[in-house]
């Protein structure tokens, strides 16, 4: 395991590459791209779980934070749509230029997923894992300030205080700036109008939703090679007790891990 | 945040454990300063609950300290470590280490330890069995009711009810009632996760007395903070003082009681608040200290 700083030296992202535990090492890296917001911190542990998974199985790993996010550079509120995008390239350059490997994959957790899919049609991948994606911005931050207000409403009980005397930027989502642009380029995400680019794309979701399927149609229409890996999980994305929650699930990173070993 | 310089570091018992110091740019950087240690909140990595430890560690190294933000072992990025002593211990021995690391790397010769909820706990056993930690911010940590604090919340629970008590023949079911719930409840804190490893207990009063009059004759400076999420088990800033009258705290003792917070500071507005509450605290605590040392 090795944790550094990488990238541009104004915008120092904060990764750690694993290399493979196996004997066999397999000409393929990953790269994952963790959720945003309160998310990222809630799918820490798994994804470090997730990690162990893969090194065992021969791949090299790259766990890294977006700018404005984790230990990278960069106040919370200055992240978006387009330097996280930027971030995951320079990810990507650095994963392939530590490991050398041909193959890169990548796994990206709800609106790291959709990052990952975006990233996608930019940079042909090997593998790709959308992991309860976020498929549309705008819902999305709704659901967010919904939460929020949710939030909020219990914790004004909670102190027995008036809503009016808690100060409130509006702009916050469970401890996280997200300021009104930032938001904009978030709304403005669709994943059903994206052009994925991988050899095998796994939609691995933990509930069945109707956006899930429209996605799955959409994406099987545009003739991707795409496979819908169902893992049914507690909720941990929605609703205000859902914060409380972290992901523990062994039966989804092994669904996730075989997917990347074996393609099924 | 300034210019502040961000790297990254293994250390410890090998190599094992990951860490992230943030010094203070050049112009701001300043000699005698105790180094700042910023300890994990139960299970989650040293970037903190909402990115606190980030932020405050920014903000912290912006005053000239040098701060280090780290996980313990088995937790965030740090390896698990094979031996098997109990949770408490291995916490000491590894904040230990990291001052261990920052003595060498950085020449760091006193700390301060930062610990919100079970990183309060580690912080108080850090600062009891090391003696280069010469402050300590309790976040959410240690608290033992006085009979004020029953009062209080005697009070607040009558405030609440005190129409419904003049109903005819049900305040005496009232009173029962409100009695049971200010009982003390069960003294256990528990961590983001059901794990055993990651709840703390309140210790006997008694060894909190022992241990609090060692680091008042070691002249450590204490700031307490607690919350909302805390006033089941305190609810004055003096209780801490009033609950300890054999003990002297001289100047080494603030409290501070965020009533609008949570318990891991999720509203910005109480975070601001949090922020330039350890700020002060710093400049009051050690900045005459800096100041005498400049002078020199």
């Amino acid at each position: 395991m090795n944790p550094f700083f990488f990238g541009d030296t104004n915008k120092q992202l904060y990764g750690v590459y694993h290399p493979p535990a196996a004997q066999q090492y397999r000409d393929e890296a990953v790269l994952i791209c963790y959720p945003t917001g309160e998310e990222y911190i809630r799918t820490h542990r798994v994804l470090t779980q997730l990690t162990g998974r893969l090194t065992s199985l021969g791949f090299h790993v790259l766990r890294f934070d977006y700018y404005g996010s984790g230990n990278s550079a960069g106040r919370t509120d200055e992240g978006d749509v387009s330097q996280w995008l930027q971030d995951i390239k320079t990810a990507l350059t650095e994963l392939k230029d530590m490991s050398a490997v041909s193959r890169l994959s990548v796994i990206g957790v709800r609106f790291g997923a959709a990052l990952a899919a975006l990233a996608s049609s930019e940079t042909r991948l090997n593998k790709l894992v959308l992991w309860d994606p976020v498929t549309d911005g705008e819902a999305y931050v709704q659901d967010m300030m919904d939460m929020e207000q949710a939030l909020l409403e219990q914790h004004r009980d909670r102190i027995n205080h008036s809503i009016t005397e808690m100060p409130h930027t509006g702009n916050e989502f469970f401890g996280f700036h997200f300021p009104d642009a930032v938001l904009e380029s978030i709304s403005g995400v669709k994943l059903n109008n994206v052009i994925m680019q991988a050899s095998s794309i796994s939609l691995t979701i933990t509930e069945e939703k109707p956006v899930y399927k429209s996605l799955l149609e959409n994406m099987q229409q545009k003739n991707l090679p795409v496979v819908c890996n169902y893992v049914p999980n507690d909720d941990v994305w929605h609703g205000v007790e859902s914060l409380k929650l972290a992901l523990i699930s062994p039966v989804l990173l092994q669904s996730i891990a075989t997917f990347l070993a074996d393609g099924g | 945040m300034g210019a502040d310089v961000e790297k990254v570091y293994t250390f410890g018992m090998g190599n094992s454990l990951v860490g992230v110091v943030t010094e203070p740019e050049a112009s701001q950087q300043k000699q005698g300063l105790p180094t700042v240690i910023i300890l994990n909140s139960g299970l989650i990595h040293h970037v903190g609950p909402h990115r606190l430890a980030v932020e405050m560690a920014r903000d912290i190294a912006d005053q000239g300290y040098t701060v280090l933000r780290f996980d313990l072992s088995a937790i965030g990025d740090s390896q698990t470590r094979k031996a098997n002593p109990s949770y408490q211990e291995r916490a000491v021995g590894e904040i230990k280490e990291a001052m261990d690391f920052l003595g060498k790397q950085k020449g760091s010769e006193k700390f301060i330890l930062i610990g919100l909820c079970t990183g309060a706990d580690n912080a108080h056993r850090a600062a009891v069995a090391d003696e280069r930690v010469t402050g300590c911010v309790f976040m959410g940590g240690y608290a033992y009711p006085t009979r004020h604090t029953y009062f209080l919340k005697l009070m607040e629970k009558v405030k609440k009810v005190s129409g419904k008590l003049f109903i005819a023949g049900k305040w005496k079911n009232f009173i029962k009632k409100w009695l049971r719930k200010l009982k003390p409840r069960k003294q256990v804190i528990s961590g983001p996760e059901a794990d055993d490893s990651y709840f703390w207990k309140l210790p006997d009063k008694n060894v909190a007395i022992k241990d609090y009059a060692e680091l008042i004759s070691r002249k450590v400076h204490m700031l307490f903070l607690f919350t909302a999420s805390e006033l089941w088990m305190i609810n004055y800033p003096g209780q801490i003082r009033d609950s300890f009258p054999t003990l002297d705290f001289e100047d080494l003792l603030d409290v501070e009681l965020y009533r609008l917070s949570d318990h891991t500071y999720t509203f910005l507005s109480q975070r601001e608040l949090l922020t330039a509450r350890i700020r002060q605290w710093l400049e009051n605590s050690y900045g005459q200290q800096r100041l005498e040392h400049d002078v020199r």
